[in-house]
């Protein structure tokens, strides 16, 4: 295709093409228009904005995890000691005994202010 | 964030385009405005349809913006037309594939007479009127593009109407140089061959 005859072809396709895509109608043209305006708004931001974003979501998500994490943590081996040591005390086991005598000894009283 | 940009430069993390935003998002309308038309008549004659071409060329303006940005302006053709390719190869494949199911569904439909998208008139079609108005010579070249596989029609239309080089086009169409040669030879061949000499 370099024979000048072959030039004189191309340039005709292509002067035809050209002139396909510049006989574009007004309605077609605002849609082209629009498109652009739409991709331009998508332009990307900085590189370094792109690279540290997701690290700086990881950041942030580490941040309101850890503290409702560290709330659901089970307490610590001092603070079970602890608890099981009141749980095992025994300084009012005799309370508990005769709990069914202070309950009476309690509405007896109860009834003696009623009837008094 | 001034004291973090030596870091983030050796981390390679800070664009090193010399332009200006402003002036990068100027660059990037022009270039866009200048392909747009072409694009779209590019995706016209691949798909058939102009609503389809808007959509393909909408998209691919988005894909490159988003992807290919920040490359420097004198790659953006190639990679322009490559994003743009790769949405018309898309679209060729579903195309493929829902002919396929039309097919396997109703398979005595095969010759075509009986599908009534066969009937429907090619909304590109300029029509009588219009092919008198404008010319013998823009409904021959357009019926001689359409008859023309996918990659012979790119391969001429971003050789010899885009005007990229051998190279450029190969990445456009994410084949070897090779490719485009042979692609662009049988695409001659055959529009000389229906086009004769246009005398």
């Amino acid at each position: 295709m370099n024979e000048p005859r072959d030039e004189a072809w191309l340039a005709r396709v292509r002067g035809q093409l050209d002139a396909d895509a510049r006989d574009v109608d007004g309605a077609t043209a605002s849609k082209l228009t629009q498109a652009r305006h739409a991709a331009l708004a998508e332009r990307p931001r900085a590189r370094w904005l792109r690279v540290l974003a997701p690290a700086l979501a990881v950041a942030a998500a580490l941040a309101i995890a850890l503290p409702l994490w560290r709330s659901a943590e089970p307490a610590s081996p001092a603070a079970n000691a602890e608890a099981f040591e009141l749980i095992v005390a025994d300084d009012d086991v005799a309370l508990y005994e005769d709990l069914e005598f202070y309950a009476w000894l309690g509405a007896d009283g109860d009834d003696a202010d009623a009837g008094g | 964030m001034e004291a973090l940009f030596p870091t983030l430069a050796r981390l390679d993390l800070v664009d090193r385009d010399p332009q200006p935003a402003a002036a990068r998002d100027a660059a990037l309308d022009r270039f866009l405005k200048e392909v747009e038309r072409r694009a779209l008549r590019m995706a016209e004659l691949g798909t058939g349809h102009r609503e389809d071409a808007l959509e393909i060329v909408q998209d691919a303006m988005l894909g490159f913006v988003r992807r290919y940005a920040d490359k420097p302006a004198t790659d953006w053709a190639p990679l322009f037309y490559r994003v743009l390719d790769s949405r018309l190869l898309d679209f060729h494949r579903r195309n493929t594939v829902r002919r396929r199911w039309r097919l396997w569904l109703s398979p005595a439909d095969e010759d075509g007479d009986g599908d009534p998208l066969a009937q429907v008139a090619d909304p590109v079609e300029p029509g009588p009127d219009r092919r008198c108005a404008d010319g013998e010579l823009r409904v021959r070249l357009d019926a001689a593009l359409r008859a023309l596989p996918l990659r012979q029609r790119q391969a001429f239309l971003l050789r010899i109407w885009e005007g990229l080089d051998v190279a450029d086009t190969a990445t456009a169409m994410r084949c070897s140089d090779g490719s485009v040669k042979t692609h662009l030879s049988r695409a001659l061949a055959a529009l000389r061959a229906r086009l004769g000499d246009l005398a």
